[in-house]
């Protein structure tokens, strides 16, 4: 009887560690670049977008961007825009982030430029949990990654609002769907 | 001896105040110790200041959220700063036991910019700025009882201001006839 609750619990923790391993990989990544200071590091608390969203107005775009920001639970980029290893540190990614647990949505090339972004969605495969953008170029290096309940179709706006390098790249999602 | 009992009595009561005055302002430790420092701009504004000058506001709501104001600490170093990066730790580390929550940090290269906020029940107590650039390095620290109603009645109000039609004078105003 005790092996058994042992090996159940045993089983729990394993799932548990599991389940914070791709977030776990994404924040080490950031991690390891957020002091390095040829990286652009931008991070918004979902404390933030909870205050955004309490804040009315009568403007019409404010209104709809209400509407996106209420869900969102924080956003992480690391932009660089100057690097020699462009294209080196996007492949350095795509190898630590497990890009199986995330469903692919949009891949572009065009030249030396890499653009890719993937979505994890939740359970009940409704809601976008997280969005990940990753660019990679000769000299350019972007990776963003959005959590909270995204609306895939209003997401685009984002891109207007927020003046935050890298971000402009969401205007994909945007194109692909038209 | 009863007299010597009353002036004891007197002087603990003023140890207490003095002790409890040091322990609500070593919130912001930083600016205590650096406020002295050479090339320092140093500012303590307390709430009352703030209260006296809402007499001054053209508007209710512009009134109502300088009376919610309490101390405002300004601490800036424009040529070169003293502070430590053990120090800035500390900071961190103090403002995280305080429950400030940080909200948005961006860094880009040697500039690096923050805000914390400590918000309960819908009222934003305390915002702090901390910054970091070659121009300038400091901390700008406010507190308050700032609700979310209030700012949205001021934001409300800002968009009245900016929706006026410029350009259309008053009837009243002369002219001067050639």
């Amino acid at each position: 009887m005790k092996i058994r609750l042992s090996i159940t619990c045993m089983f729990l923790l394993v799932a548990a560690f599991n389940l914070n391993a791709q977030n776990d990989a994404i924040s080490r990544f950031f991690r390891q670049y957020a002091e390095d200071e040829r990286f652009t590091v931008v991070y918004v608390a979902p404390k933030l977008f909870s205050m955004i969203s309490k804040v009315q107005s009568d403007d019409e775009e404010w209104n709809q961007m209400r509407e996106v920001v209420k869900d969102l639970g924080g956003l992480r980029v690391l932009a660089a825009d100057s690097v020699a290893n462009g294209l080196e540190l996007f492949n350095e990614a795509i190898s630590k982030i497990p890009v199986q647990e995330y469903d692919e949505l949009v891949t572009v090339r065009d030249g030396d430029e890499h653009v890719r972004i993937w979505t994890r969605e939740n359970k009940s495969d409704t809601v976008i949990e997280e969005l990940l953008l990753l660019v990679g170029a000769p000299d350019e290096f972007v990776m963003l990654s959005l959590m909270g309940k995204i609306d895939l179709a209003k997401i685009s706006g984002l891109a207007e609002t927020l003046d935050v390098e890298g971000i402009e790249h969401l205007d994909k999602i945007k194109n692909k769907q038209e | 001896m009863s007299r010597l009992h009353n002036y004891t009595g007197i002087l603990l009561l003023f140890v207490a105040l003095a002790c409890a005055t040091r322990a609500s302002a070593q919130d912001a430790g930083l600016f205590w110790k650096y406020k002295s420092y050479d090339g320092a701009i140093a500012l303590r504004i307390p709430g009352a200041i703030a209260g006296i000058s809402s007499i001054f506001a053209g508007e209710r709501e512009e009134r109502m959220l300088l009376r919610q104001m309490r101390t405002t600490r300004i601490l800036i170093f424009e040529e070169g700063s003293p502070i430590t990066a053990r120090d800035t730790d500390k900071f961190h580390r103090k403002a995280q036991l305080r429950k400030l929550e940080e909200i948005i940090t961006v860094r880009s290269g040697k500039d690096h910019f923050q805000i914390m906020a400590k918000e309960k029940n819908g009222v934003l107590r305390k915002l702090v700025v901390f910054f970091s650039a070659d121009a300038a390095t400091g901390l700008i620290s406010v507190r308050g009882r700032f609700r979310i109603e209030d700012l949205n009645r001021l934001i409300r109000k800002a968009e009245e201001w900016t929706d006026e039609k410029p350009g259309k004078l008053p009837a009243s105003v002369p002219v001067i006839r050639a």
